[in-house]
């Protein structure tokens, strides 16, 4: 059984999968390929500059993912924190006054069928940074909670969406 | 046989008004964010606005404390009517199909791709009322004893929750996990829109319940003695429990299966006051309501900024108390 | 002022009563009694039109008990329960209270003047003002009864239904809650009707009896003087008695005879013909009584059979529907020749057991006593040969006894 809560063990499971599939030279490429990829957008993000970012798995109820979780990983490579502290559940239930104390910069969600529309959903609560700067961001599930190849997908949406003066092509669905 | 209001008496007329006040405080207080006394009556006084606190006070806080009264008055009364009517102690709101329903509802609904609150609510409330209506048909409840009932309010229940498993076997997982938290109880789900209408609703069943106290006392003797007392035993247990399910459905329409409270708040309040119900019911409504804000605001704070389900903290409360009464009391 | 018109009711199958007629007076105090099962209780139901009847009508000052609403009859009769399953613990007062719920005008209590006044009274007249404030859950199987009595008077009735409303008391609240019927019945005119088991305090206190037996059927109602009868007791209870008169009350008193368990046959060897169920009690009293009892020929898993086996009889076994083998008949014979009595059960004959009647007269020839247990000319499907052969028994000296308390007595007089 391969486990993977990080990009680092990502990598690693990409390569073991390789070399015990015969397929080692692919492996090996994409997992240098994605790593390559990861370097660049750590080179280009600001020192001074990481804004925070609530990462909603469900919006009703509202259930957002802690630190110790993939997408956490994924959102400091992209250059932002994770607004959720730790506690006793990894995806805890919030309810809305946790929301506005946090007052994240961005609440990033995934669309998925059977959720209200997300815009409206927030609209109420302009006491929101996200919500009066219009930052509530909508990346594909699959490139966030899959740990695998399309990981480098998100976290490069992510980073082009956290910080637009990074010089790299954000990919489109 | 009258007595005049002594010192006791006093005491009880104070304890009656300050546990509200305290449960309403305690619940406005408890949250993620910090709130001092100054700050609350400042906030209290400016009215709603714009500013985060004025946000979280009125928006959040203010709306949340009436919803958990709403609900916890709800099914204490709900409890309250259903253990008189069918003499059963562990009679409690959900027993005769009511939460299969009304939990069958809400899924359908959410599977089906509703996913506007008001109208899960709606669905929701429409299957407890469809079940409770099964059941009394059904158990041709008119001169059914109460044992033929329960049973049938079980039947009915088992169906409901193997149609509820294969509505969730065939779900995708979003409206899985919605339906999860629904039917663990949460006080957060409900449309603030909606808090009026269902004020208004309990406000309504509890008037019409408490016209009707002297009937359940009655019912407790009975359906043969009830009958003997002049009572139309068929047509007084059909308003009750049509006025109970009433209350259940629309607690559960807002707040989802929120658990022990009609269980155990009907007890307590016995054991407190006795059961004679033109008392009973408007203090184990009273009762309710603070049992409810007090544990949503525990499950509100104690791992802020996250939320515990609050049918955890009514269970960890209620029992222990219950127990304790128990214990002192002697018996039931 | 309740007049029952041919009155019939059945609980599913179970026909109870069938075409009643009676009629009870204003002022009347009247004791219903009978077996238990009779259907005494579901009676006072449904003269009160809780249980609708099958056929026939019941009317309350010549108005249909249908027409009557639920809060009328109770204004017209109140209840004593037989001691009822107490869940909640209502103070006592709040559980007299409800009595006054017929009358009440407000949605919430019953607090009037008039309620207050009831309730009090209902509460000292019983003895239980003192208990007033206790919870009923508290309290004493006696003292919930004479709750139950108060919330009963509390309504203030015009009639009075008791269903064995004593039969929990001490004998000092029996006797004084008697006398207050009395006098609520003397000096108030509250028509009383109750059910009850004192058959001795039935037959000193009430006006008339009416007595019912295990089918429902009346057996009498009229006055205790012609209702106690030992032949009627007799019908109702199956108990044999003598009724003698109270020097006190100068009303009837019941005086059970010598209990047939308390017989003594002490191995008395007794050979019974039986079948189909014919057998079932006798076999029992025989069994109490200690006689060596034998019995048969018996088809495998007759009635009397099973019975029989339990209680160790001797029993001759047949083979069912085949006639009686030679075996059989020769066991049988054997069996009669060590009996120091034979006995003839009121049996239905057929083709099949008449040798049985032959075997009995061959025995009683050689000087066996036989008894013949109420024969009847109506159980004979053999065209009237089972008959001749009952009345040639009789004629050669066979005893003819009426019922098995009397057959248990001649056997133990020998």
């Amino acid at each position: 059984m391969i486990e993977a809560h990080s990009v680092v063990q990502t990598l690693t499971t990409i390569r073991s999968i390789g070399r015990l599939t015969g397929h080692q030279p692919q492996a090996d490429a994409l997992a240098a390929d994605i790593d390559q990829r990861i370097q660049a957008i750590r080179q280009q993000i600001p020192q001074d500059y990481s804004p925070t970012i609530l990462p909603c798995i469900v919006l009703q109820p509202l259930t957002v993912a802690g630190p110790d979780t993939f997408i956490n990983d994924l959102i400091e490579i992209a250059g932002g924190r994770n607004v959720v502290p730790a506690g006793p559940a990894r995806y805890p239930t919030w309810n809305f006054e946790a929301l506005l104390l946090a007052n994240p910069d961005f609440i990033l969600l995934s669309p998925h069928p059977g959720q209200p529309d997300s815009n409206r959903f927030f609209a109420p609560w302009n006491q929101l940074k996200a919500v009066t700067e219009q930052h509530i961001i909508s990346i594909n599930a699959d490139w966030l909670y899959r740990p695998g190849p399309r990981m480098i997908l998100g976290i490069e949406a992510l980073a082009k969406t956290l910080h637009p003066e990074l010089k790299i092509d954000a990919p489109t669905d | 046989m009258r007595r005049p209001i002594d010192r006791t008496g006093l005491l009880w007329i104070l304890g009656l008004l300050l546990v509200p006040l305290g449960a309403i405080t305690i619940s406005l207080r408890a949250g993620s964010m910090d709130m001092s006394w100054a700050q609350l009556f400042h906030l209290l006084q400016q009215g709603p606005g714009s500013s985060v606190g004025q946000a979280v006070l009125w928006k959040i806080r203010i709306p949340r404390t009436l919803l958990a009264g709403l609900v916890g008055a709800a099914l204490s009364l709900s409890g309250v009517t259903f253990q008189a009517v069918l003499r059963n102690p562990l009679a409690d709101p959900y027993l005769l199909g009511v939460s299969g329903g009304a939990a069958l509802g809400a899924v359908a609904a959410l599977t089906i791709g509703i996913n506007s609150a008001p109208l899960v609510s709606l669905a929701a409330f429409g299957g407890a009322l469809t079940a409770l209506a099964i059941v009394y048909l059904v158990a041709r409840a008119h001169t059914c004893s109460s044992h033929t009932l329960i049973l049938s309010g079980v039947m009915v229940g088992s169906v409901a929750a193997a149609l509820l498993l294969f509505l969730l076997w065939r779900a995708p997982t979003e409206a899985t996990r919605q339906a999860i938290f629904w039917l663990a109880g949460n006080l957060s789900l409900a449309d603030p829109g909606w808090l009026g209408w269902g004020w208004g609703w309990v406000l309504v069943c509890f008037i019409l319940l408490w016209s009707q106290a002297v009937n359940l006392d009655l019912l407790t003797q009975g359906e043969e003695t009830a009958a003997d007392l002049g009572l139309a035993v068929g047509r007084t247990r059909l308003i009750l429990f049509a006025l109970a399910g009433a209350l259940t459905a629309c607690a559960v329409a807002l707040a989802g299966l929120v658990g022990f409270v009609g269980l155990v708040v009907p007890h307590i309040c016995r054991l407190l006051w006795g059961p004679a119900h033109r008392l009973l019911l408007p203090l184990a409504a009273l009762f309710g309501a603070c049992f409810l804000m007090v544990a949503d605001a525990i499950a509100r704070s104690l791992y802020a900024p996250a939320e515990m389900p609050v049918g955890v903290v009514t269970a960890l409360l209620g029992a222990p108390f219950f127990l304790l009464l128990l214990r002192r009391r002697g018996g039931l | 002022m309740i007049t029952v018109k041919n009155l019939s009711f059945s609980f599913g199958h179970r026909q109870l009563f069938s075409r009643l007629d009676f009629t009870i007076q204003r002022g009347e105090l009247i004791s219903i009694l009978g077996p238990n099962g009779c259907g005494k209780s579901t009676l006072l139901r449904l003269l009160r039109g809780n249980l609708p009847p099958v056929t026939g009508e019941i009317y309350w000052h010549g108005m249909s008990c249908r027409q009557i609403s639920p809060r009328e009859m109770s204004r017209r009769v109140a209840v004593v329960p037989q001691s009822t399953r107490i869940d909640f613990p209502y103070r006592v007062q709040d559980m007299v209270a409800m009595g006054r719920y017929p009358h009440r005008r407000s949605l919430l209590s019953f607090s009037n003047a008039a309620d207050r006044e009831a309730i009090r009274h209902a509460l000292v007249v019983t003895d239980i003002l003192a208990l007033a404030d206790r919870p009923v859950t508290e309290l004493s199987g006696g003292e919930l009864q004479r709750v139950l009595f108060a919330r009963a008077l509390a309504q203030q009735a015009e009639v009075l239904f008791l269903d064995e409303a004593t039969s929990h008391l001490d004998i000092d609240h029996r006797l004084e809650l008697s006398e207050l019927l009395i006098r609520l019945n003397r000096e108030q005119g509250v028509t009383i009707v109750q059910i009850s088991h004192d058959l001795d305090l039935a037959a000193a206190t009430s006006g008339r009896i009416m007595l019912l037996n295990e089918h429902g059927e009346i057996i009498g109602f009229d006055t205790p003087e012609r209702i106690m009868t030992p032949e009627n007791l007799q019908r109702a209870f199956r108990v044999e008695v003598r009724i003698a008169t109270n020097p006190l009350t100068g009303a009837p008193q019941v005086l059970p005879l010598l209990n047939t368990a308390a017989v003594q046959l002490d191995g008395l060897k007794v050979h019974l013909f039986c079948g189909g169920g014919s057998g079932k009690s006798l076999l029992r009293k025989l069994h109490l009584a200690k006689a060596a009892v034998s019995a048969g020929p018996l088809n495998q898993g007759d009635s009397d059979e099973e019975v029989a086996t339990a209680l160790n009889s001797a029993v001759v076994y047949e083979v069912p529907f085949q006639p009686f083998s030679e075996q059989a008949i020769s066991t049988t014979r054997y069996a009669l020749a060590q009996a120091d009595a034979i006995v003839v059960a009121t049996i239905w004959w057929g083709a099949g057991n008449l040798p049985c009647l032959d075997l009995a007269a061959d025995a009683l020839q050689k000087g066996t006593p036989v008894y013949l247990l109420n024969p009847t000319r109506e159980q004979d499907f053999t065209t009237g040969k089972a008959w001749e052969k009952l009345q040639a028994l009789q004629q050669a000296g066979a005893v003819i006894v009426a019922n098995e308390e009397q057959l248990v007595n001649k056997l133990a007089k020998g």
